[in-house]
């Protein structure tokens, strides 16, 4: 980009005036008050123009709207330019006043080409065709006589300068002073993070911490409060509880003394109306009572009349008695010795009748008849006795017949046993055995007449039949026996009926005294009573009195005893009392019912245990309630603590955010001074490096800047050391900077046109030597790019008039004074041939 | 069958971004508005009062505050059912299991839907939630039985609206619509939602006393008429003693910090309540907006929040990023940090830290 002319139509003193300008070096040449300031003013706003609105960016922004608005038309402040971009023409009309005549003008093509340029405010700003603003416009492509003098005064200016210009376009500001600020602000708004450090950070964490305690104290409060709460609750509905139960206990006994009451007046009122006096005591003992009584008790143990089985009188047996004989003398059963003596002479004749037979009756089976006859007599045995048993004989009798039997046979087998030995002994002569016999049969009838006499019977010559009359006397006399036996029967019956008959008259005499008694007593109970009446009618009449008798003791007792029970239930009180009582008692029942509700059931129980249950209970909930009320007044808003607990959270989390984002700013500013600084140091570099044996005469030849700080470095060239560049002469500072400025300039220019530079008396501080050597410079650096060069100084122009040759270059005067309005314009002069 | 229907009171919850005292006014106003509720329903002559949870919160309620619940409650004449929520969960220490209330009231125990007739032909079902966090949905496999209409009373989500509530609800004791008339129920009666909805079969009166600001829709309580079939005619009602209110200004053109507050003054000044300002537009960046400064504006108010966050401060961003200074590269790389307030607060701070500013405090 390249400056063809500005137009100031009103602009500070300047009006309708017109600066023609080379894209080559301009040399702006006039004296103090010649306007030189207000054109490069009016360079500056012709192509950035104004904010719109009141304020400004920065205060030198501001300042120097304010030093250059028109002195005489307050209603017009423009200015215009004609700018060559690199592939056309451009007329800007800057509406510096009323922002709203701004144009910028496509010269070849009649196009508004404004929205290229227009800020947000509204504004058209040219310095955006190289990548700049307004402020930065100024600050990077303006190098003014101050500058000059603090790099000349200042060893540590040019690489401050070289920080600035690094730093922001418009802004006076390096970025590690942005970095200093940052850290300032951080340790007045955040504070260390340090357990002892008071700064916002940690006031507001001891708050938020002070908060966070009182807030957990209230929500402990509060919790404790509900659970003490459901506490007291729970005491007042046991109390609750327990007084419903006392109370249907009472109920349950009201309703009980109530019914009690009730019953005792009824009965009372039923037993005074039954006893209006008190009945009449029974005697302490009735005779007439006990004599019926006695009486009929003996008519009830009255003897049974006689009865007899037999029928006959004891004088009927006596005359029986009388005619039967007397018993027997002598044997009426034969003796059995005799019996036996009779055997053995029955068997002592058949021996020896046996023994007169032989020999032809050895010959004869022997002992036939006898074997024959034992079995028969044992068959006979067996027979008596089945018949005994079946006709009905005493056990005794058939024992003692089957026991004669079996003696019988006993003997008749005996006979044959002792026989045969004393045949067998015959084994002498038959006449020995013959006589043997004989004197055995001869024994045996002395010892059966022996026993017959000893029987009483004299045997005579014939014991046999002396034995037969002894056994026919022997029968007669049992049958005598047997007819004096039945004498004995009849005296024991003798005996019974004589005792009967005793028997029967005493109790003919018991039952006639008893009789005599029932009389008499239905005589004491009746005294029209006769003796004729039959005495089943006595005793009938006598239990009628009897059982009356007994129905009116029964009921003089039941009187007796209800009046006691009457005397009892008033126990001092009257009928009407115990109504009344009753009707208390009632009232109470019911309206303790109606205090319990329908439907309560009564309860019975111990009531004072169940009072004492809710005097407890009532305690219990005083007590808890009592807390309760102290838990109230001690709660905390736990709303309000947590209002206040998350403010102070907030603020720790604002000042938290607050250093973060600080924090994150610093380094991101660090980051892009480091990468910026990078960028920059070689372009600077390479700048100085180029003119640096030309500017130093060849002392130096060499120049580095550290991407750190920009700090410039020039090595010697006759030791090869290097040096800081502050170290530098003036002259070659001066020289240095506006190399700097230009490499700057051109490297903060992001779009492909070259920039111009307005520099103003940047050689004001030089002596000849220098001016020559910067005019020299900024020769050789106007090939490629406009500079403007403001000057006062004659030698300046001297120089201009005698170096700038060419199309490109101009040279400038400015006439004496621009304070009159519309005064003559500049004279602008092209150098170069014809010039 | 009249029915007046409310809940979501939130009594003692807190209002952080109050001060104290009028964060104190703010709950009063919540009590007011439970008085004016009661109010309605003797005016309205309506035969029930349904509050569907969220009545207070357990965790904050004050001693005040139960009696205060519970001498309203007395006073009223009409026949009140209280659903627990998650905010007021029904327990052993809670002030519904607490407090001894009177025969007009009744409170919902069971975490499951339990019958309470209203009328011979019409019944209400309520439930409780008994923790705060976890409870089940009411309504999937219950079946409402019995003659006549059925009507429900609780604290649930609506699942397909989960999405639509404005401070991210969990989805307490949640269900599906279609869930209600399954069930055999005419109406639910619902609360948990704050933005109020007016579904088919169900109904969320919204909270009735504002908590937040930007709370939007008809919220209030709802006087739901039930026909013998069991459909409802609804009619909301404002109740809300709290004004809160939402407002923009624009700085656009403010030269300097005495415009700005001219420009807040001039948004705020007839207001009453609790107000927020939101400020917008660009200015410039010498121009100095101060949260403390603008605060003490709202004298007059309840409260006052002051939002800058959507202020654009006249700085040529585009073209100090085109810069190859140091200042263009901090710009270029902090406009890539991703947050934008982030962003915003950074590129703000260094840029203010270039131009040696004193107001540096962006926030």
């Amino acid at each position: 980009m390249w400056i063809e002319r500005i137009t100031a139509r009103s602009f500070g003193a300047l009006r309708d005036q017109t600066l023609e300008l080379g894209p080559g070096m301009n040399v702006v040449f006039g004296p103090n008050e010649a306007g030189k300031s207000t054109w490069h003013a009016a360079i500056r706003m012709a192509l950035t123009g104004v904010r719109r609105g009141r304020g400004s960016a920065t205060r030198e922004a501001s300042m120097l709207e304010d030093q250059h608005r028109p002195w005489d038309d307050p209603d017009r402040w423009a200015v215009e330019a004609r700018i060559r971009l690199a592939d056309r023409r451009i007329d800007l009309v800057q509406d510096l006043l009323g922002k709203v005549a701004c144009r910028a003008t496509d010269v070849d093509l009649g196009v508004d080409v404004s929205a290229e340029i227009t800020r947000p405010d509204g504004t058209p700003d040219a310095s955006i065709w190289l990548g700049l603003d307004r402020d930065a416009f100024a600050t990077t492509l303006s190098v003014g006589q101050g500058d000059m003098l603090a790099v000349a005064d200042s060893a540590g200016a040019l690489q401050e300068h070289m920080q600035r210009a690094a730093a922001a376009h418009g802004t006076d500001a390096t970025a590690a002073g942005a970095i200093e600020r940052l850290r300032e602000y951080r340790r007045r708004a955040v504070g260390a993070d340090t357990a002892v450090a008071k700064g916002p950070l940690r006031a507001a964490m001891r708050e938020a911490a002070v908060r966070d305690d009182e807030l957990a104290e209230a929500r402990r409060r509060h919790a404790a409060y509900l659970e003490h709460g459901a506490e007291a609750e729970a005491a007042a509905h046991a109390l609750a509880e327990a007084e419903r139960r006392l109370a249907l206990l009472r109920l349950g006994q009201a309703q009980s003394s109530a019914a009690a009451a009730r019953r005792r007046a009824d009965r009372a009122a039923e037993l005074s109306a039954r006893h209006p006096i008190p009945p009449r005591r029974l005697a302490a003992r009735d005779e007439l009572a006990d004599a019926v009584a006695g009486a009929l008790a003996g008519w009830v143990a009255r003897p049974a009349a006689p009865t007899w089985s037999t029928g006959r009188s004891s004088a009927a047996i006596e005359a029986e008695l009388a005619a039967i004989p007397a018993a027997p003398v002598g044997d009426v059963t034969p003796a059995s010795a005799v019996l036996a003596a009779f055997r053995e002479l029955d068997l002592a004749e058949e021996a020896e009748r046996a023994i007169r037979r032989v020999p032809a009756e050895e010959a004869m089976p022997p002992a036939g008849p006898a074997g024959s006859m034992a079995i028969i007599a044992a068959a006979g045995l067996l027979v008596a006795a089945a018949i005994g048993l079946m006709a009905g004989a005493p056990l005794p009798a058939i024992a003692l017949g089957a026991g004669a039997l079996a003696l019988i046979a006993w003997w008749i087998l005996g006979s044959r046993r002792a026989s045969r030995p004393a045949t067998i002994r015959q084994s002498g002569t038959a006449e020995d055995r013959g006589r043997q016999a004989h004197e055995r049969a001869t024994a045996a009838r002395d010892a059966l007449a022996e026993r017959l006499r000893e029987r009483g019977v004299e045997p005579g010559p014939d014991p046999r039949s002396a034995y037969d009359g002894y056994l026919a006397a022997c029968r007669d006399r049992a049958a005598m026996a047997d007819t004096a036996a039945g004498a004995e029967a009849l005296r024991r019956e003798l005996g019974s009926a004589r005792a009967a008959e005793e028997l029967a008259a005493d109790a003919a005499r018991a039952l006639a005294a008893t009789e005599a008694g029932l009389r008499a007593a239905l005589a004491g109970t009746d005294p029209r009573a006769d003796d004729q009446t039959p005495i089943g009618d006595v005793v009938a009449r006598l239990e009628a009195w009897q059982a009356a008798r007994a129905d009116e003791t029964v009921q003089a007792e039941r009187s007796i005893r209800e009046y006691e029970e009457l005397t009892g239930l008033l126990d001092g009180k009257t009928v009407a009392d115990l109504a009344a009582d009753a009707a208390r008692t009632e009232a109470r029942a019911l309206s303790l019912g109606a205090a319990a509700g329908p439907g309560a059931t009564p309860l019975e129980g111990d009531e004072q245990a169940a009072a004492d249950d809710v005097e407890r209970r009532r305690e219990a909930a005083a007590s808890l309630s009592g807390a309760m009320d102290v838990r109230e007044a001690d709660l905390v808003d736990v709303a309000a603590a947590e209002e206040m607990a998350t403010a102070a959270h907030a603020r720790v989390e604002a000042v938290t955010e607050l250093a973060s984002v600080i924090d994150e700013t610093m380094a991101l500013l660090e980051a892009a001074q480091r990468q910026v600084h990078r960028d920059l140091a070689p372009v600077l570099a390479t700048a100085i490096r180029e003119w640096l044996p030309t500017l130093s005469a060849g002392a130096y030849v060499e120049a580095g800047v550290n991407p750190a700080d920009l700090s410039i470095e020039v090595k010697e060239a006759a030791t090869g050391a290097w040096r800081q560049a502050k170290l530098l002469s003036e002259g070659t500072r001066e020289q240095i900077y506006l190399l700097l400025r230009l490499a700057m300039a051109q490297h903060l220019v992001t779009t492909a046109e070259s920039a111009p530079m307005l520099l103003d008396e940047v050689t004001a501080q030089a002596d000849t030597d220098r001016k020559r050597a910067i005019l020299d410079m900024l020769q050789s650096l106007a090939v490629e790019r406009q500079l403007v060069l403001f000057t006062h100084d004659d030698a300046v122009l001297e120089w201009a008039e005698s170096h700038l040759r060419g199309e490109s270059h101009r040279v400038i005067r400015l006439p004496a004074s621009t304070t009159m309005p519309a005064g003559p314009e500049p004279v602008s002069v092209a150098i170069g041939s014809g010039a | 069958m009249k029915l007046l229907h409310f809940a979501d009171l939130h009594l003692d919850a807190p209002f952080a971004w109050l001060d104290p005292d009028a964060a104190r006014r703010r709950r009063q106003h919540r009590r007011d508005t439970l008085t004016r509720i009661l109010a309605l329903a003797e005016a309205e002559q309506v035969d029930a009062i349904l509050s569907a949870g969220d009545l207070f919160e357990h965790d904050r309620v004050t001693p005040d505050t139960v009696a205060f619940l519970q001498a309203s409650f007395a006073r009223s004449t009409r026949p009140i059912y209280l659903a627990p929520g998650n905010h007021d969960w029904y327990g052993p220490q809670s002030p519904y299991a607490v407090i001894e209330w009177t025969a007009n009231v009744h409170v919902f125990t069971e975490a499951a839907l339990r019958p309470e007739p209203l009328t011979p032909d019409l019944t209400l079902w309520g439930a409780a939630h008994r923790a705060p966090a976890n409870t089940d949905g009411f309504f999937s496999n219950f079946r409402a039985t019995g003659a006549g209409r059925h009507l429900a009373l609780a604290h649930a989500s609506e699942r397909s609206w989960l999405t639509a509530q404005e401070s991210g609800k969990q989805p307490h004791a949640p269900f599906d619509a279609e869930e209600i008339a399954a069930s055999g129920l005419s109406h639910a009666f619902l609360g948990h939602f704050h933005v109020p909805k007016d579904a088919e079969r169900h109904t969320y009166p919204g909270n009735p006393d504002p908590l937040e600001f930007g709370e939007t829709g008809e919220r209030g309580v709802v006087l739901a008429t039930v026909a013998p079939d069991g459909s409802v005619s609804r009619e909301r009602r404002p109740v809300a003693v709290s004004q809160v209110h939402d407002v923009e200004v624009a700085l656009d053109g403010c030269e300097h910090a005495d415009d700005v507050r001219d420009r807040v003054n001039a948004g705020i000044g007839a207001l009453r309540g609790s107000v927020r300002v939101t400020l917008t537009g660009t200015v410039a960046p010498v121009v100095r907006v101060d949260s403390a400064d603008l605060s003490a504006l709202g004298g007059h108010l309840d409260g006052l929040v002051i939002r800058r966050d959507r202020i654009t401060v006249g700085f040529d961003l585009p073209g100090i990023a085109e810069e190859a200074t140091v200042r263009g590269q901090f710009v270029r790389t902090a406009l890539e940090i991703p947050d934008p307030d982030r962003r915003r607060r950074v590129v703000l701070l260094g840029l203010r830290a270039f131009e040696d500013r004193a107001d540096l405090e962006v926030v």
